[in-house]
């Protein structure tokens, strides 16, 4: 029953969620602010998803942009060097 | 060698290792990562008079590595038709289950400090589909600005908010039920 009244008076979850991700990247308008304002401040499902982006967005911006996880090996790697330097004389 | 032919291969020296990284980081395949980066190396070769030294070597040749990887990605998803919720929504676009509503109870701030935690993210996040992954990944590469992301891979804003969604929705539920066992 709150679901369905959290449904047709703000916005279908789906629809908020997806409105945290604008928000997260600044590029949500004021319009729908308020609206996700709103439909977080009475419905506690997508209250709770909310923190948890929070974190996961922190979690998630150091991982994908710190240095990547060194993966190739020194043979490899040289051989790589060698044709391609061969290549472009 | 020219001067051209003689800075090349000193590029490739120095900086072919930290680009296949993070080719391979993006692309999740060793001899895609290769192809790709040698074509960074060719595109420098034949643009090298472009390069005017504003910003450093490895910059300049990161930022051709993201043009490539989106180049891929453009040619190799043309069409992202839908990006299904429905394993999170009904049809009325209300949560499914009540899951979401557990906490965390996660006190340690630095999980990223955990080395068990490192792991249980990496293969969560390894589980993501490239479909999505690599929109993912390049928008935090390029420091969140979403309509760069939607200019170089081809994908419209609000199929890029989709994969952000359905991607983090994804990674929440696989971090719940491998890490915080709520699932």
């Amino acid at each position: 029953m709150v679901r369905r009244l959290i449904h047709i008076l703000f916005m279908p979850c789906r629809q908020a969620t997806l409105l945290i991700e604008k928000r997260n990247a600044g590029s949500i308008t004021s319009f729908q602010k308020i609206r996700l304002s709103a439909h977080l401040m009475i419905c506690k499902w997508c209250n709770a998803y909310n923190r948890k982006i929070n974190v996961m967005e922190d979690l998630m911006k150091k991982i994908f942009t710190q240095d990547a996880p060194e993966k190739f090996n020194k043979t490899d790697l040289q051989l790589f060097k060698d044709k391609l330097k061969e290549k472009l004389k | 060698m020219d001067k051209r032919a003689t800075h090349i291969q000193q590029w490739i020296d120095a900086y072919s290792d930290t680009l296949l990284d993070s080719a391979l980081f993006l692309l999740s395949d060793k001899q895609d990562a290769e192809d790709i980066v040698q074509n960074v190396f060719i595109s420098a070769f034949e643009s090298y008079s472009s390069f005017e030294g504003r910003s450093s070597v490895k910059t300049w040749l990161m930022a051709i590595l993201k043009n490539k990887v989106a180049e891929f990605y453009r040619k190799k998803y043309r069409h992202i038709d839908n990006v299904p919720l429905d394993r999170y929504f009904d049809q009325e676009g209300s949560w499914k289950n009540d899951d979401i509503l557990q906490d965390w109870n996660e006190k340690d701030e630095n999980l990223l400090d955990n080395n068990d935690f490192n792991k249980v993210m990496a293969e969560c996040i390894d589980k993501l589909p490239l479909k999505w992954l690599i929109p993912v990944k390049l928008y935090y590469l390029e420091e969140k600005k979403a309509d760069k992301v939607c200019q170089e891979t081809g994908i419209t804003a609000t199929n890029l908010w989709k994969i952000l969604q359905r991607g983090r929705m994804q990674l929440r539920e696989c971090l719940e039920f491998n890490w915080f066992n709520i699932l």
